[in-house]
């Protein structure tokens, strides 16, 4: 497969502190790729180095197989969609779209014609004249995607693009990103905080922690089969449990968990006696449902009612509390009361065993 | 008075008793001798303080005096140079101080770049005096130009690292980011946006080097005498109606040009 970008033994010191700890990977041509992670993971630092704002301290960037490292910024086929837009404030419109294609040196005709179809395809046509003091957050948001896929860029970045808009704005933008994606057919780099975003555009997430990538796979594997605790942790909500290798045989380890329930994992690995933890989400778990394996009896201690979902806690009888997520399917569905005993189950399969 | 009128939360300074009258006594004292000025700028009377009648004569003859033609062109000069030098200064700092990378010594760079604000201004005038005196620099034009350069730098400089430091550094990142060399980038975006800072600084620039007496005083001689000194040289020979005329021509041109830029200043807001 092509490769837009390969990142190779990336580090990036600031001063003594190590910013990007050689990280190196591959983005495939053409897919919608997300770095994903908390703030200070370095994901903007990886982007800006992409886009050539910051100089690697060690390590290669390869653009569609060539070098780039030697290249200012200027001269990087790459554009970015910036946090806060950087739409020039005395320029209009048309003139930002343009503005990449007048340094290009395109003819006016050209330039016209291609900032007439930028602006249709962010339906902003009407606004072409207006200044950016006159756009709304949202409607800044796709002047400055206009703008940056003007020049066709081999790459687009984009620095945590939605994070200054409102909760409706931001969800029907997503939409909207994907969409443009895959009309454009250009490689997107997505930098993002919120795990909520990068599951639902991403064709495949990096997740990054501490400089480092914790794992880079499609966002159905990183939600269902997170590598490690930290990963289950960041994506998601999920109920945690120290647990404990048990008997381990060539194919499946026995695990000692505080629910007291008879539990046995493809073994991957493990030693006897190593401590690990164990991960089950919230949604996994059924209340008062029958023909489940794992099946435990339990307290309601909390319930916050979400309206789609109601969310519960409940207290098993050995006393762990366990976060519980219960999908509104039908309407006026049976709440269940504070103090209330119910029973609890889930598949052993949905259990996963997390050793770092 | 309503009572209750002093409880609400709101209360304005205008509600103050004895904010008008307060406020009028501020107002007369700074601008009645400058009114005074004016009407006996008008006085046919020899005798300044003693009105007789309405006259221009004194304007025409402070037209036709020489020597104050001849100090208003230098003074001029002297500020459009020293503006243009400062200016270009000042904007070559600020862009440095807030735009450089790891640039060392930046706050200290900076710190200095003000000092001469806070400096007493004899003290540089006399340290200038002996520095051209070694450099042996005679020409009284080029001594007041350079003098005028140096202190002007920190009240051009002000304005316009305001103006950068309220401006996102991201627009020229987003310019390169789109294929701008850095050469056009400042052209093309930083300059334009920092445009407002430069034009405050170059006017706040020409005004003080128009109003210098000090430095221009010390400094002065070789042939070059700015219009300050040589007012200051027509009052110690005593108060002339000739001088009432030449305060108030100056007043009404400084209107003129500061209404303008006021104007500009506050449109480009």
């Amino acid at each position: 497969m092509k490769h837009a970008i390969n990142i190779k033994n990336v580090s990036k010191y600031y001063g003594d502190y190590r910013a990007i700890k050689d990280i190196s990977f591959d983005i495939r041509d053409n897919e919608f790729f997300t770095l994903l992670g908390p703030s200070g993971c370095g994901k903007t630092t990886l982007l800006r180095m992409i886009a050539g704002f910051e100089i690697p301290s060690g390590g290669v960037i390869k653009l569609h197989g060539t070098d780039i490292q030697a290249l200012p910024a200027h001269k990087r086929c790459v554009n970015t969609v910036f946090q806060n837009y950087a739409l020039f404030p005395h320029m209009n419109v048309a003139q930002n779209i343009g503005f990449g294609l007048e340094m290009l040196k395109w003819s006016e005709e050209n330039i016209a014609a291609r900032v007439d179809e930028m602006l249709e395809l962010v339906h902003m046509r009407p606004f072409a004249a207006r200044m950016p003091a006159a756009l709304s957050g949202g409607q800044q948001q796709r002047i400055a995607l206009a703008r940056a896929l003007a020049p066709k860029p081999e790459v687009l970045l984009l620095d945590e693009p939605l994070s200054a808009l409102d909760l409706k704005l931001r969800q029907s933008m997503r939409d909207e990103l994907q969409q443009l994606q895959r009309d454009t057919g250009i490689t997107f780099i997505f930098v993002t905080h919120d795990q909520e975003e990068a599951l639902a555009m991403s064709d495949r997430i990096c997740v990054l922690a501490e400089g480092e990538v914790q794992q880079l796979s499609s966002p159905n594997e990183i939600y269902e089969n997170p590598i490690n605790k930290f990963v289950a942790d960041f994506i998601g909500e999920t109920n945690f449990m120290a647990v404990t290798i048990g008997a381990v045989n060539s194919a499946t380890a026995a695990i000692t968990n505080p629910l007291g329930i008879q539990l046995n994992v493809p073994n991957a690995g493990y030693r006897p006696g190593q401590e690990a933890t164990m991960s089950l989400r919230p949604e996994k778990i059924s209340i008062n449902t029958q023909g489940l394996e794992v099946n435990l009896q339990g307290e309601i201690v909390h319930r916050t009612y979400m309206g789609g979902y109601t969310h519960y806690k409940v207290r098993t009888a050995n006393g762990i509390e366990l976060r519980v997520s219960k999908r509104n399917t039908i309407s006026n569905d049976t709440e269940y009361q504070l103090q209330q005993r119910v029973d609890i189950g889930f598949s052993k399969t949905s259990v996963r065993v997390l050793c770092q | 008075m309503n009572i209750s009128a002093l409880f609400k939360p709101n209360r304005e300074a205008t509600h103050y008793p004895g904010f008008g009258a307060v406020g009028i006594l501020f107002f007369s004292f700074l601008y009645f001798p400058i009114l005074v000025i004016i009407t006996y700028s008008f006085n046919s009377n020899r005798i300044v303080s003693v009105w007789q009648g309405f006259s221009w004569k004194w304007y025409a003859s402070a037209l036709q005096n020489e020597g104050l033609l001849n100090a208003l062109q230098v003074s001029f000069t002297v500020a459009l140079f020293a503006t243009l030098i400062a200016t270009a200064i000042a904007t070559a700092a600020a862009l440095v101080l807030s735009r450089g990378k790891n640039v060392k010594h930046a706050k200290l760079s900076q710190a200095v770049v003000n000092l001469p604000l806070m400096l007493p201004e004899i003290v540089f005038a006399v340290a200038i005096l002996i520095l051209f005196s070694q450099l042996g620099i005679q020409n009284g034009m080029l001594k007041l130009i350079l003098a005028h350069s140096a202190f002007c730098i920190p009240f051009a400089f002000l304005p316009i690292r305001a103006r950068l430091q309220g401006m996102d550094n991201n627009l020229e990142q987003a310019a390169q980011d789109l294929y701008a060399t850095p050469l056009v980038t400042f052209r093309r975006i930083t300059l334009p946006l920092i445009a407002p800072g430069i034009f405050a600084g170059a006017m706040l620039s020409f005004v003080i080097s128009m109003d210098d007496f000090i430095t221009s005083n010390i400094v002065s001689g070789g042939g070059a005498t700015t219009l300050p000194v040589y007012i200051f040289s027509l009052v110690k020979q005593g108060v002339s109606p000739e001088l009432n005329a030449i305060s108030t021509l100056i007043m009404v041109a400084s209107l003129l040009i500061a209404t303008p830029c006021w104007l500009i200043a506050k449109r480009s807001r």
